[in-house]
C-alpha cells in the first residue's frame, strides 16, 4: 500500500483503538471515542496537508 | 454482600505493580490481561502488534542505539518499548530497512508509533495495579 490517505487512515484507526482502549472503559464509550479520534486525526491532517500547499505548495 | 467479600479477594491474588509493568512491556496487553482486563488486553494485543508488523511489512528499520546519533537512539528506545515483537524482530533479522522503499518511512512510524503507543498502555496497566486508576 502506498497510498498515502490510504496509510494515514490505517495508522489513524490504529491510533484512535489503542487511545480508545485505554481512555475509555465500556465498549459503547470506546467506540464514540475512537471515532471521535479517527476523524480528528483524518481531518487535521487534510486540512495540514492543505494548508502547507496553500502556503507553499505553488 | 457476596460481592463485596469476593472482590478483595480477588484483589489480593492479583500481581504485583512491578510484575503487571514487565509483562505489559514484554507483551502487549499482558499488563491488562494480569489486572483482570481480557477485552482491553486483546484489543491491546492486536493492534499495537499488527502496527508493529506493518512496521515490518512497510520495510521499516529496527533501530540500533547509536549514541552518537541522537534520532536513531531515541527511536530505537521507543522501538524496544514493546519487548517480545522488538526481540523477534532482533533474533528473525527482520528490521534491516530498505530505506529506498516509499513504504520506508511509513514503517518506520508504525514501529516508532507501536512502541510508544505500549509504554501508554505500560503504565495504564501499572496504574490499575497500583490502584491509582479503578477497573
Amino acid at each position: 500500500m502506498t497510498s498515502h490517505l490510504g496509510v494515514m487512515m490505517l495508522f489513524a484507526a490504529c491510533v484512535s483503538i489503542v487511545f480508545a482502549t485505554i481512555l475509555r472503559d465500556d465498549a459503547a464509550a470506546q467506540m464514540r471515542f475512537a471515532g471521535r479520534i479517527f476523524l480528528s486525526l483524518v481531518v487535521g491532517a487534510y486540512a495540514a496537508g492543505w494548508l502547507m500547499f496553500l502556503a507553499f505548495g505553488r | 454482600m457476596s460481592s463485596s467479600v469476593a472482590k478483595p479477594a480477588l484483589a489480593s491474588v492479583r500481581p504485583s505493580a512491578a510484575l503487571t509493568f514487565v509483562a505489559a512491556w514484554l507483551v502487549p496487553g499482558a499488563g491488562h490481561f494480569l489486572q483482570g482486563q481480557l477485552r482491553k488486553a486483546v484489543i491491546l494485543f492486536v493492534v499495537l502488534t499488527a502496527m508493529f508488523a506493518i512496521g515490518l511489512g512497510f520495510a521499516g528499520r529496527l533501530f540500533p542505539f547509536q549514541v552518537s546519533e541522537p534520532l536513531v537512539f531515541l527511536a530505537a528506545l521507543a522501538e524496544w518499548a514493546i519487548g517480545v515483537p522488538r526481540m523477534i524482530g532482533a533474533f528473525t533479522g527482520a528490521g534491516r530497512g530498505d530505506v529506498v522503499a516509499a513504504t520506508y518511512e511509513y514503517g518506520n512510524t508504525f514501529l516508532i508509533a507501536s512502541g510508544l503507543l505500549n509504554v501508554l498502555a505500560i503504565f495504564d496497566a501499572h496504574d490499575l495495579a497500583t490502584g491509582r486508576k479503578s477497573a
